[in-house]
C-alpha cells in the first residue's frame, strides 16, 4: 500500500528527528517495471471502407470489455494498446465503430483475455 | 546592542526609573519569571501540536455561482433577459468584487466573487436576499436561479483512489461507497464524494420497431412508471386500542418489477415493459473516464495494465479543523477497515494529503528554522562567549513559543508564511536580549558593583533607545496589513508574526534575560575590557574613517562614489538586469495536465489524446502515478476553484492529475519536470488538435492565467475574430509564451427540429411531447428510481434508446408519436431537421461582454512578456486594422474595441503598488517616531538616510543570484524583505547617531565624537547583521521566499558596511555647517 500514516502526535522534536533521518536516506525504491511475456496472436489491418468515409468496420472478435470500458487492442510500435471504441451496429460477423477509430489502425485478434493494455506482439501470420 | 546612552542623566534620577527599568525591577529576582518560563514553553508546546497546519494561509474568497435556465432561449436572450438584468441587480450587493457571466444555449450562469477576506456567511445570507427579493424581475419562462456558492473548505484534502486490474469500474464504485460510507464518519470531515466508475441503475433500452409494433409511445410509458412508482402513508387504522399505519401504492423494487410493468394495452392483452425494452439491472452508459496510471517512481505493487480503472474517493475537511489530524484519522480508519471492506485484488492509492503536505512543509521549515538558531547562537558564542551566548540561546525558543502561542489564542495557522516570519525575525529578536546581557556584562566588569541592582540598572539605560529600535522595525511591517486582494491574507502572518515576535523578544529581554544574567553571570573583573580592546577591523575603519573627517575632497569623492554607485544600480532594471515578477514558481510534488479538445469532440478521442499524455508521462523518472479524468474535471483544487474548472463538463474535456516522488528525494524541480514535459505536448498538440495546458500550482493567490488579455467592444462577433488575430499573431509570436488559448469556442452543427405547428397540430400532437421525446431519444431520461432497501445511492430508472439506434440524424425521423386518435405519427411527418451552426456563448466581465485570450509563461515573468506585446500593439495594429486601447487598471470603454491586461499582470502591479504604499507609510511612520525620539527634524532624516542604500545591495543581490541559477527575479517577497530591511537598517543607524549625541553631550569634540561612536559601535552593528544574514540563509534556498533572504542579506551586507560611513559622515558635515553657521553668525 502505498500510504502509511503520519505522526504529528509525537513531539515536534522526535517528528524533527525522524524526518531528518527519513531525509538522510532516499525513500522506498521505486518497484521495478513489470515485464510483460511477449504473446502471439494474429491481428488484422484495417483497410479504410470504400462504402462511406465515416464508417469504420472492425471484426467482432477484436472487441473486448475491459474493467468496465469497451475498446479493442491497437497494435502500435509492438505493443498491444488499448483504446475505448463506441460499438455501433453490428453489420455481419463485423462491428460498426462510431468513435475511437480512425479507420487505418492493426487491431489485435485472438484470445484477448490475456492481453494488456502495453503487452507486446508477436504476430502470428 | 544599545549600551549607556544616558549615563550622565543616571546618577541624577536613579530612583525614577523608566518601563524597561521598572519591568527589570520587577521580574530580575522573582518567582514569576520562573513561572513565565515553564508557562510559555507548554504553550509554546501545545501551539506547535494543536495549531492547525496549513502549506499557505487560507484565502477566504467568497463566491457563488448562480444558474438561470430559460429553455429555448438563445445566447443573445440569456444576455439580455438574464446575465445583464442579474448582473446590474448584483453588482449593487456590498462587497462584491467582480461578477462574471456566460450566457450559453438556454442558460446563463452568473459567477459573483466578493471581495478577499468577506466573512462567508454573511456574504451568501446578502446574496440569497438579494436574489430573492428581485425574483418578481425575472422574465416568464424562466426557472427558479439556483444559487452554488464556492467554497474553499468543499476542496477536498484527501484524494484515496481505488483501483483493479480485474474488477471493472461498476464494482470498484460499490466496494469505495461501502469504504466512503466508514470514511465519512470521521470526525472532521465534511464534503466527501466518488469520482469515477458508474453508478448502479436499471436500463431501460427501447427497442423502437416493437413499441410501434405494440403502439407504445415514450410519452405514455413515462406517464405509467410515473404513476406506478408511488408508496403514499395513507393514514392509520384503530382497533382494539392500536393504531396501524397504513400506506398504498406500488412502488418498484427490483428490475423484475420493472421488467414486468404493464405500460399499455395491445389487443385486450397487456403489453409489458420487457416486450418493448430490454431491461438490465447494472451500470450505466459511459459519461466520463477514471483511471490511474503509474510512473517509474511508483513504489506499490505494480499491475500489468499501463492504467486501470478506478474510483477515487475525495474527502474536505470541516472549517477550522487541523488537515494533518484529520487526514491521519481518516487513513487510521482506512487502515483499520481495510482488511474488511477491500477485496485483495483491489490497490488503494493516496492520490492526495493535504494534511501531509502541510506537516512536511511546516516540518521541513522548523528544521530550517532550527539550523538558522544553530547558526546564529554559534555566531553569538564566538561574539559574546559562551556565557552572555547561552543566556540569549534560552531566550531564542522562549520567543518563538510565545509568538506561536498568540498566533494560536488569535487563530491563526502554522503555515509556510508564518515560519518565514519566524525566521526573518530571528535575527533581530536575539538583538534586545543581546543589547541588555551585554549592558548588565558591562555593569557587573566594575568593580564592587551591586549585582541585583546593577542589573536592573543597566536595563534602565538602555530602555529607551531599545524601545525605539523595536518599534521602528515593527512599524516597518505593520502596514503591511493594508495590502489589498488575495496577497493581503496570503503574506498577513508577516505584519502578525513579525510585529509580535518583536515585542516579546522585548518583553523577554527585560524580564527574563536579566533574571538569568543576575544567576549565572558571573565573570571575573575586566574580561569586558578585554573583549572591546579594538581589534584590525576597528584600526582599518579608524584609518579610513580619520582620512574621510580630515579631508574635504576626498569625502566629496566617497559621496560622488556612493551617488554614481547608486544611480548604476537603480539602473540595473533598466537593463534587465534585475527582473521583476509576482511571485516565483514553486518546486511542488503534483500538477495537472488540463486537455481542451475542439467543441464536438467525442469521449473516445478525448480519451485516446489522455492515454497519449499517459505514454508521455510513463516516461518521466520522478513520476509516482497520475489519475486520468476524461469528461468532466478531476478531484478539484484551489487553483481550479478559482479557475473555474468546474464549469468544464463534457467529453472534449480532460485533466491529468500527475503525482511526483516527495520532493526531498527527487533532484529535479517540478518547474524543471514541466518545462521539460512542454515539447512532447507540444508536438501531441499538434498531430491530435488538442488544446494541452500544464497547470503548475501557483506559490501564491491563482489567476484566471498568468497571461490574460480581456478584450472588449461594442461587437462581440468581431471581438471573438479580434481574439483570433491576437492569439495567433501576437501571443503566438511572442517568446516564451506558451498553453495559448482563448474563450472563443469551435463551430459546432446543432440539429434543430423545426415542428411544423399546422402539421402537428392537425396530427394531434403537442410540441412538448415531441421535446421531451427527443430529450428521451437522446440523453436518455431517468424516469424515478426503485426503491432498493440497503443500496447506497439512489437506483435510477434510466430510459434510454440504444447507441446503435441513434448514430446519425436520419435515426431520428424513426422516432413515433401516437395521437389521442391511437395513430402512428413519425417525426419525419411534423418536424423537419435542419443542420445549423451551434450558438456560441457569450462572456462577461463586470456587464461588460468580454473575449479572454490566455496564456501561460515557460520560464520567465510575465511583466516582460506583457510589455513586449503592448509595445508591440501600441505601435502596430491587428492584420485587420483594428487597433486596441490598451489598458492596465481601468476598464476600457466598450464603445471602441479596447484590450486590458489582467492575470497575473494585474496582480503584479497592484502588490507592487500596494507594497509601495505600505513601504511609504512605513517610512513615514519611522520618521515620526524619529521626530519624537530625537526633538528634531534633522537628525532623523540622516538617520533613515541608510534606507536607500540597502538597494545598493539588493538590487545586485538578485543580479548574481540570477547569473548563479538563471531566472532569478525580484518578487514579492524580496519586496517585503525590502522593506523589512527599513525598519532593520534605521536601527543600526540609529545607535549610530544615538552614540555621537552621548560622546558629545560628554564634552567629546564633533570629529572625535564622530570617529569614536563609529569604532565603538561597529562590533555590534557587524553583529547584528551577521545575525541576520546567517539566520535567513536558512531560507535562499526556498524558491518562493529566496527573494525575501536575498534582499535581506545583501541589503544588510550593503548598508551595514555602508552605514557605518555614510551616516557619520552626513551628520558631520551637517554639524560642521551648523556650527559654522552659529559661530559666523556670532562673529
Amino acid at each position: 500500500m502505498g500510504y502509511r500514516p503520519s505522526r504529528s502526535w509525537l513531539p515536534t522534536a522526535a517528528a524533527l528527528l525522524l524526518s531528518l533521518a527519513l531525509g538522510a536516506c532516499a525513500g522506498k525504491p521505486p518497484t521495478p517495471a513489470l515485464v510483460l511475456p511477449t504473446l502471439v496472436r494474429p491481428v488484422v489491418k484495417l483497410q479504410p471502407s470504400p462504402s462511406a468515409a465515416t464508417e469504420v468496420l472492425i471484426p467482432a472478435g477484436a472487441f473486448i470489455v475491459r474493467g468496465g470500458l469497451p475498446g479493442v487492442f491497437v497494435l502500435r510500435n509492438g505493443l498491444a494498446r488499448f483504446r475505448m471504441v463506441r460499438i455501433g451496429k453490428p453489420r455481419g460477423d463485423r462491428l460498426q465503430v462510431l468513435s475511437g477509430l480512425s479507420g487505418n489502425e492493426t487491431l489485435v485478434l485472438g484470445n484477448l483475455a490475456g492481453v494488456h493494455d502495453g503487452s507486446p506482439i508477436t504476430v502470428r501470420q | 546592542m544599545v549600551e549607556p546612552t544616558n549615563q550622565h542623566k543616571q546618577e541624577g534620577d536613579a530612583r525614577r526609573m523608566n518601563i524597561a527599568g521598572r519591568i527589570t525591577n520587577y521580574f530580575v529576582d522573582s518567582k514569576v519569571t520562573i513561572l513565565i518560563l515553564v508557562v510559555a514553553v507548554l504553550a509554546g508546546i501545545m501551539a506547535l501540536l494543536v495549531t492547525p497546519r496549513e502549506e499557505n494561509p487560507q484565502i477566504v474568497v467568497p463566491a457563488a455561482n448562480i444558474i438561470v435556465t430559460k429553455p429555448g432561449a438563445s445566447p443573445k436572450e440569456v444576455e439580455q433577459l438574464i446575465i445583464k438584468p442579474l448582473e446590474s441587480i448584483l453588482q449593487g450587493l456590498t462587497g462584491v468584487d467582480h461578477t462574471y457571466g456566460i450566457a450559453t444555449d438556454s442558460m446563463g450562469v452568473v459567477t459573483v466573487r466578493f471581495n478577499v477576506g468577506q466573512n462567508r456567511e454573511a456574504s451568501m445570507v446578502r446574496l440569497y436576499d438579494r436574489i430573492m427579493s428581485n425574483l418578481d424581475r425575472m422574465p416568464p419562462g424562466t426557472n427558479l436561479p439556483l444559487v452554488k456558492p464556492v467554497n474553499v473548505d468543499n476542496v477536498p484534502i484527501m484524494a484515496i483512489t481505488l483501483s483493479s486490474a480485474t474488477m471493472d469500474d461498476y464494482h470498484l464504485r460499490r466496494v469505495a461507497d461501502d469504504v466512503l460510507e466508514h470514511l465519512r464518519r470521521v470526525k472532521g470531515t465534511s464534503l466527501t464524494y466518488l469520482l469515477g466508475g458508474r453508478k448502479r441503475q436499471i436500463n431501460v433500452d427501447f427497442d423502437l420497431e416493437r413499441m410501434r409494433h405494440y403502439n407504445v409511445s415514450l410519452f405514455d410509458i413515462r406517464r405509467v412508471l410515473e404513476a406506478t412508482n408511488v408508496d403514499i402513508p395513507s393514514g392509520t387504522l384503530v382497533s382494539n386500542g392500536r393504531v396501524s399505519t397504513v400506506i398504498a401504492g406500488g412502488m418498484l423494487r427490483n428490475a423484475a418489477e420493472v421488467r414486468n410493468l404493464v405500460v399499455s394495452l395491445y389487443a385486450h392483452r397487456p403489453v409489458y415493459l420487457k416486450d418493448i425494452a430490454t431491461i438490465t439491472d447494472g451500470p450505466g452508459q459511459i459519461k466520463y473516464v477514471h483511471r490511474i496510471g503509474y510512473g517509474p517512481a511508483y513504489t506499490g505493487v505494480r499491475n500489468p495494465d499501463f492504467e486501470e480503472p478506478a474510483v477515487t474517493i475525495a474527502i474536505a475537511k470541516s472549517k477550522g479543523t487541523n488537515a494533518v489530524t484529520v487526514a491521519d484519522s481518516v487513513l487510521a480508519e482506512l487502515h483499520r477497515i481495510q482488511p474488511q471492506l477491500i477485496p485483495p485484488g483491489v490497490h488503494v492509492d493516496i492520490t492526495r494529503d493535504d494534511g501531509k503536505r502541510a506537516n512536511e512543509a511546516v516540518n521541513t521549515l522548523i528544521e530550517h528554522l532550527t539550523i538558522a538558531i544553530v547558526t546564529v547562537v554559534l555566531l553569538l558564542v564566538v561574539f559574546l562567549g559562551w556565557r552572555a551566548a547561552s543566556i540569549v540561546t534560552i531566550t531564542i525558543p522562549l520567543i518563538l513559543f510565545i509568538t506561536l502561542a498568540v498566533g494560536m489564542v488569535a487563530g491563526q495557522s502554522i503555515n509556510r508564511i508564518t515560519l518565514f516570519a519566524l525566521i526573518l525575525s530571528l535575527g533581530l529578536m536575539v538583538d534586545d536580549s543581546i543589547v541588555v546581557i551585554e549592558n548588565i556584562f558591562r555593569h557587573y566588569s566594575m568593580k564592587g558593583a551591586d549585582r541585583l541592582a546593577g542589573a536592573v540598572r543597566a536595563v534602565n539605560e538602555i530602555g529607551r533607545p531599545t524601545n525605539l529600535a523595536t518599534f521602528t522595525v515593527i512599524v516597518a511591517f505593520l502596514p503591511m496589513f493594508w495590502v489589498h486582494g488575495m496577497m493581503g491574507p496570503y503574506m498577513a502572518p508577516i505584519p502578525f508574526n513579525v510585529p509580535v515576535a518583536m515585542i516579546t523578544s522585548l518583553a523577554i529581554a527585560y524580564s527574563v534575560a536579566p533574571w538569568a544574567a543576575y544567576r549565572w553571570l558571573h565573570l571575573t573583573p575586566g574580561q569586558h575590557i578585554e573583549e572591546h580592546a579594538p581589534g584590525w577591523l576597528e584600526r582599518g575603519y579608524a584609518l579610513i574613517m580619520g582620512r574621510l573627517l580630515g579631508s574635504r575632497r576626498l569625502r566629496l569623492a566617497f559621496f560622488l562614489g556612493i551617488t554614481l554607485l547608486m544611480v548604476l544600480v537603480l539602473a540595473m532594471p533598466v537593463f534587465k538586469l534585475v527582473q521583476f515578477k509576482m511571485l516565483p514558481k514553486n518546486n511542488t510534488d503534483t500538477f495537472n495536465i488540463t486537455v481542451d479538445m475542439p467543441a464536438g469532440t467525442a469521449l473516445e478521442q478525448t480519451d485516446r489524446v489522455v492515454r497519449r499524455i499517459g505514454d508521455i508521462l510513463r516516461k518521466v523518472p520522478d513520476v509516482t502515478n497520475y489519475e486520468s479524468t476524461v469528461g468532466r474535471p478531476g478531484v478539484i483544487d484551489f487553483n481550479g476553484l478559482l479557475r473555474g474548472s468546474s464549469l468544464k463538463q463534457g467529453p472534449q474535456y480532460a485533466e491529468v492529475r500527475v503525482n511526483l516522488k516527495d520532493k526531498r528525494h527527487r533532484s529535479e524541480s517540478s518547474i524543471t519536470i514541466v518545462r521539460s514535459l512542454r515539447p512532447a505536448i507540444a508536438r501531441l498538440e499538434t498531430r491530435t488538435g488538442a488544446n494541452i495546458k500544464l497547470v503548475e500550482e501557483p506559490p501564491g493567490p491563482p489567476v484566471r492565467a498568468t497571461i490574460l488579455a480581456e478584450l472588449y467592444g461594442p461587437n462581440y462577433r468581431k471581438l471573438r475574430q479580434i481574439a483570433k488575430e491576437l492569439r495567433y499573431d501576437v501571443f503566438a509570436k511572442t517568446a516564451d509564451v506558451v498553453d495559448i488559448d482563448d474563450s472563443t469556442t469551435a463551430d459546432t452543427t446543432q440539429y434543430r427540429i423545426v415542428v411544423d405547428r399546422r402539421k402537428a397540430a392537425l396530427a394531434g400532437i403537442l410540441p412538448v411531447e415531441v421535446a421531451q421525446t427527443l430529450q428521451a431519444f437522446l440523453g436518455g431520461y431517468d424516469a424515478g428510481a426503485v426503491h432498493i432497501a440497503r443500496e447506497k445511492e439512489p437506483v435510477l430508472i434510466h430510459f434510454q434508446i440504444p447507441v446503435p439506434d441513434r448514430v446519425l440524424p436520419s435515426d431520428l425521423r424513426n422516432i413515433f408519436f401516437t395521437n389521442p386518435a391511437g395513430n402512428e405519427i413519425s417525426l419525419g411527418n411534423i418536424a423537419q431537421i435542419r443542420p445549423v451552426q451551434a450558438p456560441k456563448p457569450i462572456l462577461f466581465q463586470d456587464q461588460r461582454p468580454v473575449v479572454y485570450v490566455t496564456g501561460e509563461m515557460g520560464t520567465g515573468s510575465p511583466v516582460y512578456a506583457v510589455l513586449h506585446m503592448w509595445q508591440y500593439l501600441r505601435t502596430h495594429p491587428l492584420p485587420d486594422g483594428v487597433r486596441l486601447k490598451q489598458d492596465f487598471m481601468s476598464y476600457p470603454a466598450t464603445t471602441a474595441y479596447g484590450l486590458r491586461w489582467g492575470g497575473e499582470m494585474r496582480l503584479t502591479l497592484d502588490v507592487f503598488r500596494d507594497l509601495g504604499r505600505a513601504f511609504a507609510v512605513a517610512i513615514v511612520l519611522i520618521y515620526v517616531i524619529l521626530v519624537a525620539y530625537y526633538r528634531s527634524f534633522m537628525i532623523p532624516l540622516i538617520v533613515m538616510g541608510a534606507i536607500p542604500l540597502t538597494i545598493i545591495g539588493v538590487f545586485p543581490g538578485h543580479a548574481i543570484m540570477d547569473l548563479i541559477e538563471g531566472h532569478y527575479y525580484f518578487t514579492a517577497t524580496s519586496m517585503i524583505g525590502v522593506i523589512a530591511l527599513a525598519g532593520i537598517v534605521v536601527r543600526n543607524s540609529l545607535l549610530l547617531i544615538d552614540f555621537i549625541l552621548d560622546f558629545r553631550r560628554a564634552g567629546h569634540g564633533l570629529r572625535e565624537a564622530v570617529l569614536q561612536a563609529g569604532i565603538t559601535r561597529m562590533r555590534p552593528i557587524l553583529l547584528t547583521a551577521l545575525a541576520i544574514i546567517l539566520g535567513t540563509a536558512a531560507m535562499v534556498t526556498d524558491p518562493v521566499f529566496g527573494g525575501l533572504a536575498i534582499s535581506l542579506i545583501s541589503g544588510t551586507f550593503a548598508s551595514t558596511v555602508l552605514t557605518l560611513f555614510v551616516i557619520p559622515l552626513i551628520y558631520y558635515m551637517y554639524e560642521a555647517r551648523r556650527e559654522g553657521k552659529v559661530a559666523s553668525r556670532n562673529v
